[in-house]
Parts: structure tokens; C-alpha cells; sequence
């Protein structure tokens, strides 16, 4: 399978990727659903529920994809097509241009092995096992001596953390550590890839920030193609390099969160983009007008977050000059520029 | 919702609604009719036949036996092996210092840090050597540890391919759930047949009887391994048999465990009809008991099958301790040095001859239970003789009579059907209409009514005793508490014993079986009721009470009709208790299908067997249906 990769593929791409969960084959369900039918529509006609509906996206080597949806939309499903822990319908799953979808279990086997793992909702730990042991799992699977794999579940175990757990059991752990045991386990293959399903969605606020921030942390240093299930808004816009809003089955909206914030394309995203705080996603560039720098003035940079300069704006009410990364000016930004975008929050 | 919806309009609820009267009219017409032109007792004559071709079966068996070629390369030398494994287990057991065993048993629960009841079960090892039936015991005991080694070896890799493959489960399911009904007696007689009598056919039986439970709990097992840590398992490329060893296999450890420890117990129940095909040890003991009238003497030794049930249950849970639970660490040196200090025990043990058990109070128990069984029997025979003839001559003798000759067949027939399609629409009432009918066809119509008119009489008794008191303890959960271990004890004592004490106070005839039947079933009557109180919405009672309601207008008014499902259930599992009784009832004289199969076991009478058989599974099943569409017509309305 190794011909098929090209250098230029994404990492991985979906294309038109359709899953009907019930009895048959599908294809009504899809034909209808090509047609407009509802999904409620849909079940009363054939007893099947479309859960994912034409999605395509790729995502970038390095790359954080994020796709946030509320329950029932379908994430969950797509996350397991894309790694083929459910069949996909119809459609094409391609990782670095290798089609997943016609692999023989073998070989799909190798992939699991090699190349992508996987973050659980519930963790998806195996309460028999230590938590050493837990995190050597992928390993032993591939049949890697215990010396080896002990000595890399250790190391993991000490990126994550958790040194000296090692031999306690999951469940004797707390929600916050248990799931990064969880992380530890998907990171000790060395994947490519890493899926993370909800991952933080059943930990209490404070401990989730906390996983946020040392998921960035590692993304950081590690830069690994990551697609991350949410359904918090908050969460998609921290951790995601692009973030995709999911409904019914597809997606309304893709883009960077800037993108999404600053111009949410249907009613629905605006319902997520109303309640956000602009001022910490947005940058500089969203708000820049057009206007003599004042020689000698305060400069920003265009990407940087629009909450860095109110304290500027607050101390003097001047403009400061706004540049790019080649340090040219490209306008400036004032107290009405800000004041004007920050309110549209409040509509 | 649609299935729901789907019953409704199938149900003959619209049937009540319109013309109610006309239907019951037309029926009262039918039945009138059939009264009228019927015939009384089902004739005779359309006996079908089943026992023929049964009973051919059966000589051509016998004939063949020794010649032909899966007697020769399959059956015998099943039986060889097992026989050749009891003999093992048994020589060993008694080859053993008595003083071993309880040592054993004292580390492997002291494992667990319970002092006191390792103790406890240590001494409880010690109780058959102390009443005089140690070497009984370790023939019951060699029987169980080798048909439960067979029901792990066979039972353990079905449950797997149960849980794993959907269309080998659709085969399983229902011979499962057929096993449970059939009475025992019953398909002892093919293994009789096939493998002939004495201890290793015993075993088979056993293994047969005893080995759905392990079945049902490996399946489980491994289907209750959360969904989570098998895609977790695939998603790192395990593949399927990875899977199955690493993660599915260790995590159903404790329900296959509990299937070993529900195996022992079904195995312990039968270890008196195992004698029947010719186990010895305990339940020949108990049988012996029974046939020689000594009350007290029979329940010394059905004390003793209590403790092996006992022990065995505890050791079998000690074994399994949750991961990272509360256990002490044994390193490998303990380990050795415990086995070791074990061995050396044993050869010093054999040396000084302390091999049997040194001392025997049997006798001394047991003589004064039997004087007090006898002055019980003469002080209150006032009051027994009275009930007993009051039981057999005005319900048994009138009911009888009433369905074999007042009554026409097709009146009953059509009043059981009619009465079925009310309850549960008309399949029920097809298959209850077809069942009845095919009972007479079978010749079995007589033994029926008999078993019937006994089974309805020890039901009826049970739900006057066990619905009050489960009631009164449903609201009582201290009281409930004290008595359940006390139930427990109840249900693992064999069913014959249960028998022992009401023949000595009734003597032989039908009413010690119905009482004893009575007090076989009043446990799970007791504690399903008692669930069904305690379990009824707290909201609904707070409500009932804000509103002004007494105490007793809460019970009457909310709980109990709250609680009616549960205690349809509970009626239901009384049911299938006493019919399970009928053999017991049968052994001491109680008539009916019971005595049949008895009959047919001992002959052996395979045809026999089969139409007493087929005549019970067609009982159980038509009053385990009707009931069940009670309790969720009850349902019905609460779930909305």
C-alpha cells in the first residue's frame, strides 16, 4: 500500500463520506437525503437513521482539526469512520493518499498499529490491567518485548505526568488522571495521527482547562495530526487550527476560529459564536482601519489577539500602528475600531 | 413506541370497550355447548403414540449397545474417562489427612483478610466428618468437582461462542431456556439410556442439568465488557483473538466465576435425583432417610450438603478479588513455602494415620430431631390427620373429580383459551388451546389434572403465606435484612429434604408434597414481593402522604398496586417452584406426572418419559406465560 503515498497527500482526507445506521444497504437513505428528505423523513421512509451526510475535509500534517457538535450530530460517528471503527456507507477515507477503506483487516490492523491512535469519551481503559500496563497495550499487541515496551510506557507515563502510578489500577486514579493515562496509551505507539474522542467532556471544568493546556503543551513539541471531537465551543476555539461545526450529519461551517467568529455563516454557528468572548479569539487584523500611523507610536502585530491592545487603548486613547509579519504597516487600530467589533457580541 | 402501539391494536382491549357482553355471552354459549355435547375426561383413545417410536428407540438402544460403533468409539469411552476422573478425584480425597482440606480452605479465604470467615468455613469442612458421613461427602464432593471441571471445559467456550456469534446464540437461547423447564428426571432418562446407570452417568446428568448457569454467565460475561475498552483494543490494531484473550476472557473472570458458583449450586440440587440414576454418597445417603422415615437423620445429612454447598460457594468467591482490591500480596516464595509446609503436613499426616475422620456424633444429633418428630407427630395428630384427610378428600379428591368427570374436555379446553386470549391475546390463546389438547393426545391427560389440581392447591397456599409477609417486609428493610441470609439458607437445601419432615408429620400421600412444595417456593415468593413494595417510587408515597393519606391507605392505595407486577412475579416464580417439586412430591407418594417420571427414570421408560415430559414443559409453559402477560398488563399502564 506503501505506492500510493505521495508526499503532497494530506494527511488525511474524507471524501463524501456517508454512514446510515438500520437494515439494507443505504443507498434509499442516501438518494433521499440527496433529494432534501429530513432525517426524520428519512427514518419514516426506510427505518434508517442517517447519522453522517456527505462530509469531506482534510486535514494537514501537523495540523489540529477540531469538529464540534452538540449530541446527535454525527462527530462521534465520524471520527469512527475515519478510523474505521464503523464502516463508513459510502465514501473515501484516505491517510497520506492510502484508501482506508479498501484495506484488508490486515492490513487495517498495521495501520492501528503503526500509524493513528486513539483518545476515548470514558477513557476506554482496561480496569484488569495497571496503568502501566494500560499504556503499554499498543505495544504488546505488536508483540514488542516487555523490557521495551515497559521502558516507553514509563517514559510516556512521565510526559503525561503520572510518574509513580504506574502500578495502581484506572479505577483507583481520578477522571482528570485516568484520562491521561488514556493520552499516555494513544502517545506510547508514536502514531501519526490522534484521534481524540470528547475526550475531556466527562471531566469537571477546571481539570479540563488543565488537559487543554498540556494537550497544547505536547501539540507544541510534538506536532501531530490531531482531529479532536468536542461538543464545547470554547474548547474547539483553543485547541483548533481549523474547527468544522457539525449538524444533523454535516457540516455547516468550516475554518479557522477566527473565520467562524468573525463571520459565522449560518444561524446556527451564530448561536455558538454569540456567547463567545471576541476579544480573545479575534485578532488585531479583524478590527485594523485604514489610517495614518502616528510616528513614534505603539505598534502590534496583526495576528495578535485583540484582548492583548485594550489595556494599550485603555491607558491612551491614540491609535496604534498595526503590522505585519514582514513588519510593514498595514493600518492602524483605535478605540472606536475595537469598541465597534466588541459590541457586535452583544446583539 | 411502535411495538407498543402494535399491541394495542392487536390486544383485545376494543373488545372491552364495545360489546363486552356479546362476546361473554357467545362464550357462555360455547362453553355451554361443549358442556352439553362434550365428553368427560379426555377419551382414551386418541392417544397419539409418542412412547412408540420412543420405546423402539429405546430396545434398538439397548440391543446395540455394545456393538454398535458410537457406543463403542464414543459413549463408552466417555464414560471411562469420567469414570476414571471420579475414581481419581475420590481416592485422592480420600487418600488426604482429614486435617487438610479445612487448612486449605482456611488460606484461600484468609487471602482475603475475613478472619472470621475463614474460620468459620474451615470448621463448617469439618461438619459431615463430625455428623459421620466424611466419606459420603467426598463422594458428593468428587461427583461436583468433576462435572463442574466438565461444565467449565464444555460451558466456558460455548458461553464464548454465544456472546460472540448472533446466530449460534439464536440455536442456544432457547434449548437454555427449554432445559430449565423439563424436569430433571426427565432427561436423565436419554443419558440413562445411552450411557447407563452408576456413578459416571450421574455426572453426566449432572453436567447436563448443571451447566446452563455457566453457559448463561461466560455470555454474559464477556458481553458485559464495556464497549469502550474493545474499540479502545481495536483502535491499537489488536486483532479479534487478542482481543478476546487479553481483554474480553480477563475482564468476564468474575461472572465466570459466579457461573462456576450457580453450576455448583444447581449440581448440589440434584444430588439426590443423581441418585437415581446411581450417584451414592450424600443424596443416597438422604434418600435412604426418606425411605426409612427418619426425619432427623435426613436432615443431619441434607445439613451436610448445605455445608459442601456452602464452602463451596464461599472458596469459589474468595477466588475472585476485583483488581487492585483488598487482598494481602503473596510472593512467590510464600506461595512455595505454603504448598510445601502443605505437603510435609500430608506426609506426616500419613505416617501417623490420621487419615479418616477420627470421631462421629451422627447418631447423637440426629435421635432426638427424630424423638421430636415423633412427639410432634403424636401431640398434634389432632390437628394434622384432620388437615391432611380435609386437603386430599374435600379440594384434591373434588377437584379431581370435577375436571375428569364433570367437566367436558373441550369446555375446559375452550375456558382455558378464552381466558388466555383476555390476558394475552390470541397466539396465548392458540398455544394454550393446542397445549391442552396435545397433553391429552399425549395419554397424559389423568397424571395432568392430578399434578394440576396439587400444583394449584401449593400455590395458592404459598401466595396466602409468602404475599402477606413480603408485603410487611417490603416496608421493613432492618427486618428483611435479618431474614434474607436465613431465605438464602433455605433455597440451598435439596428439595427432597424439604419433603422429610412433612412425611413424618402427614405420612405418604400427596399433602407432604404440597407442603413441602409450599415451603420450597415461599422464599423467592417472599423476597420478590417484598421488592416490588420496597421499590415503588418514594415520590408517589410522599405525594399519597401530603395528601392526607393513613398509613394504611398509602399501603392499599399506592404500594401494592404499585407493586403488582412484581408480585404477579413473584406468583409466577411459586409456580415454576412448585411444578419443580411435583417430582419431589412424586417420591413420597404424591401421584401425578412426578410419580410418573419417577416411574419412567427407574425403568427406564424413555417413552413414558417423554410423554411426562412433554406434558409438564406444556404446563410450566402456559402458566409461565399467562402470568408473565399479567404482570406486564399491569405494567402497561405505570409504564405510560
Amino acid at each position: 500500500m506503501g505506492q500510493a503515498s505521495t508526499g503532497a497527500a494530506p494527511a488525511i482526507e474524507l471524501r463524501h463520506i456517508w454512514k446510515v445506521f438500520g437494515q439494507g444497504d443505504g443507498a434509499k437513505a442516501i438518494s433521499l437525503a440527496q433529494n432534501g428528505a429530513s432525517r426524520a423523513e428519512i427514518l419514516q421512509q426506510t427505518q434508517q437513521t442517517v447519522a453522517v451526510r456527505d462530509v469531506s475535509f482534510s486535514v494537514a500534517r501537523g495540523e489540529t482539526f477540531v469538529v464540534m457538535g452538540l449530541s446527535g450530530s454525527g462527530k462521534s460517528t465520524l471520527i469512527r469512520c475515519l478510523s474505521r471503527l464503523v464502516e463508513p456507507t459510502a465514501g473515501e477515507v484516505l491517510l497520506n493518499g492510502d484508501n482506508l477503506l479498501s484495506m484488508t483487516d490486515e492490513q487495517l490492523i498495521d495501520v492501528r498499529r503503526g500509524r493513528m491512535s486513539m483518545v476515548f469519551q470514558h477513557f476506554g481503559l482496561f480496569p484488569h490491567r495497571k496503568v502501566i500496563d494500560n499504556i503499554a497495550y499498543g505495544l504488546e499487541v505488536q508483540k514488542i518485548d516487555k523490557a521495551t515496551r515497559i521502558a516507553r510506557a514509563t517514559e510516556v507515563l512521565n510526559i503525561v505526568g503520572l510518574d509513580g502510578w504506574a502500578n495502581h489500577y484506572p479505577q483507583q486514579l481520578s477522571g482528570g488522571m485516568q484520562q491521561r493515562v488514556g493520552l499516555a496509551r494513544a502517545l506510547a505507539v508514536d502514531p501519526q495521527i490522534l484521534l481524540f474522542d470528547e475526550p475531556f467532556s466527562a471531566l469537571d471544568p477546571l481539570i479540563r482547562k488543565e488537559m487543554q493546556d498540556e494537550l497544547i503543551r505536547l501539540q507544541k513539541t510534538m506536532q501531530r495530526t490531531v482531529v479532536f471531537i468536542t461538543h464545547d465551543f470554547a474548547e474547539a476555539l483553543r485547541l483548533g487550527d481549523r474547527i468544522a461545526i457539525m449538524k444533523d450529519g454535516s457540516f455547516d461551517q468550516v475554518g479557522t476560529p477566527e473565520e467562524i467568529v468573525s463571520n459565522p455563516a449560518t444561524p446556527y454557528v451564530r448561536e455558538f459564536v454569540n456567547d463567545v468572548p471576541r476579544a480573545k479569539v479575534l485578532s488585531v487584523k479583524t478590527v485594523t482601519v485604514s489610517g495614518q500611523p502616528v510616528s513614534g507610536a505603539r505598534t502590534v502585530s496583526s495576528t495578535a489577539k485583540i484582548e492583548t491592545i485594550i489595556p494599550m487603548l485603555l491607558e491612551r486613547d491614540e491609535h496604534i500602528t498595526v503590522v505585519d509579519s514582514n513588519n510593514d504597516v498595514i493600518g492602524v487600530v483605535n478605540r472606536q475600531s475595537v469598541a465597534s467589533i466588541l459590541q457586535a457580541e452583544q446583539r | 413506541m411502535n411495538t407498543a402501539l402494535a399491541q394495542q391494536t392487536e390486544s383485545p382491549q376494543s373488545l372491552f370497550r364495545h360489546p363486552f357482553a356479546r362476546v361473554v355471552g357467545f362464550l357462555l354459549v360455547v362453553l355451554a355447548a361443549a358442556q352439553t355435547f362434550g365428553t368427560r375426561g379426555f377419551p382414551e383413545t386418541w392417544n397419539i403414540g409418542i412412547a412408540e417410536p420412543i420405546t423402539g428407540v429405546q430396545s434398538w438402544v439397548r440391543k446395540n449397545r455394545s456393538s454398535n460403533w458410537s457406543f463403542k468409539f464414543f459413549f463408552n469411552p466417555v464414560i471411562s474417562i469420567v469414570e476414571f476422573g471420579l475414581n481419581s478425584v475420590e481416592s485422592f480425597f480420600l487418600w488426604l489427612p482429614w486435617f487438610i482440606p479445612p487448612v486449605i480452605v482456611f488460606l484461600i479465604i484468609a487471602r482475603t483478610r475475613r478472619w472470621g470467615l475463614a474460620t468459620f468455613t474451615a470448621i463448617v469442612v469439618i461438619y459431615p466428618g463430625v455428623v459421620g458421613v466424611w466419606p459420603e461427602s467426598i463422594v458428593t464432593i468428587s461427583l461436583m468437582a468433576v462435572s463442574v471441571a466438565i461444565s467449565v471445559l464444555i460451558g466456558v467456550p460455548l458461553g464464548v461462542l454465544t456472546a460472540l456469534n448472533k446466530r449460534f446464540e439464536s440455536i442456544l437461547r432457547p434449548v437454555l431456556d427449554g432445559m430449565q423447564t423439563v424436569p430433571a428426571t426427565v432427561y436423565l432418562i436419554p443419558i440413562v439410556l445411552v450411557f447407563g446407570i452408576g456413578p459416571a452417568p450421574a455426572a453426566i446428568a449432572t453436567v447436563i442439568y448443571a451447566i446452563p448457569p455457566m453457559i448463561r454467565l461466560t455470555c454474559l460475561g464477556i458481553q458485559q465488557v464495556p464497549k469502550s475498552a474493545i474499540e479502545a483494543a481495536h483502535m491499537f490494531g489488536a486483532t479479534k483473538r487478542q482481543i478476546l484473550a487479553k481483554v474480553q476472557l480477563p475482564l468476564a473472570v468474575p461472572s465466570i466465576i459466579a457461573g462456576i458458583n450457580q453450576t455448583v449450586m444447581m449440581a448440589l440440587g440434584i444430588v439426590v435425583i443423581a441418585t437415581l440414576v446411581g450417584a451414592g454418597g450424600l443424596g443416597q445417603e438422604i434418600n435412604q432417610t426418606v425411605r426409612r422415615l427418619e426425619p432427623g437423620r435426613g436432615l443431619v445429612v441434607s445439613l451436610a450438603v448445605v455445608a459442601v454447598a456452602l464452602v463451596l460457594d464461599r472458596v469459589s468467591r474468595s477466588l475472585v478479588i476485583e483488581p487492585g482490591g483488598h487482598r494481602f500480596h503473596i510472593s512467590r516464595k510464600l506461595m512455595y513455602l505454603t504448598i510445601a509446609g502443605l505437603v510435609l503436613a500430608t506426609i506426616i499426616g500419613r505416617m501417623l494415620g490420621w487419615i479418616e475422620f477420627p470421631f462421629s456424633w451422627g447418631t447423637s444429633f440426629a435421635d432426638p430431631i427424630d424423638s421430636g418428630f415423633a412427639w410432634f407427630r403424636t401431640t398434634f395428630d389432632v390437628i394434622t390427620r384432620p388437615f391432611n384427610d380435609f386437603v386430599v378428600r374435600e379440594i384434591l379428591v373434588r377437584a379431581q373429580t370435577w375436571l375428569n368427570q364433570t367437566l367436558a374436555w373441550q369446555a375446559i379446553v375452550i375456558a382455558a383459551s378464552a381466558f388466555s386470549y383476555f390476558v394475552a391475546g390470541w397466539k396465548m390463546s392458540l398455544t394454550t388451546a393446542l397445549g391442552i389438547t396435545f397433553i391429552g393426545l399425549t395419554g397424559r391427560w389423568p397424571d395432568a389434572v392430578d399434578t394440576l389440581t396439587q400444583t394449584v392447591v401449593a400455590v395458592i397456599l404459598s401466595m396466602l403465606i409468602a404475599i402477606p409477609i413480603g408485603i410487611w417486609l417490603g416496608r421493613r428493610p432492618r427486618a428483611e435484612s435479618l431474614i434474607s441470609p436465613f431465605l438464602d439458607a433455605l433455597q440451598t437445601i435439596p428439595n427432597l429434604v424439604y419433603a422429610i419432615p412433612f412425611v413424618m408429620i402427614f405420612s405418604v400421600g400427596p399433602v407432604p408434597g404440597i407442603v413441602a412444595a409450599v415451603v420450597y417456593a415461599i422464599p423467592p415468593g417472599i423476597r420478590l414481593t417484598a421488592l416490588g413494595i420496597r421499590q415503588v417510587n418514594f415520590e408517589s408515597l410522599e405525594a399519597a402522604t401530603t395528601f392526607g393519606a393513613t398509613q394504611r391507605q398509602v399501603l392499599w392505595g399506592v404500594r401494592v398496586p404499585l407493586a403488582m407486577p412484581s408480585i404477579i412475579l413473584a406468583i409466577n416464580q411459586m409456580v415454576m417452584m412448585v411444578l419443580a417439586m411435583a417430582i419431589i412430591a412424586g417420591m413420597v407418594g404424591g401421584g401425578g406426572l412426578g410419580y410418573r417420571s419417577i416411574e419412567a427414570l427407574t425403568g427406564p421408560d424413555a417413552g413414558l418419559g417423554t410423554e411426562v415430559g412433554i406434558a409438564i414443559v406444556i404446563m410450566a409453559t402456559i402458566l409461565d406465560r399467562l402470568l408473565q402477560a399479567t404482570a406486564k398488563r399491569l405494567q402497561a399502564p405505570a409504564a405510560n
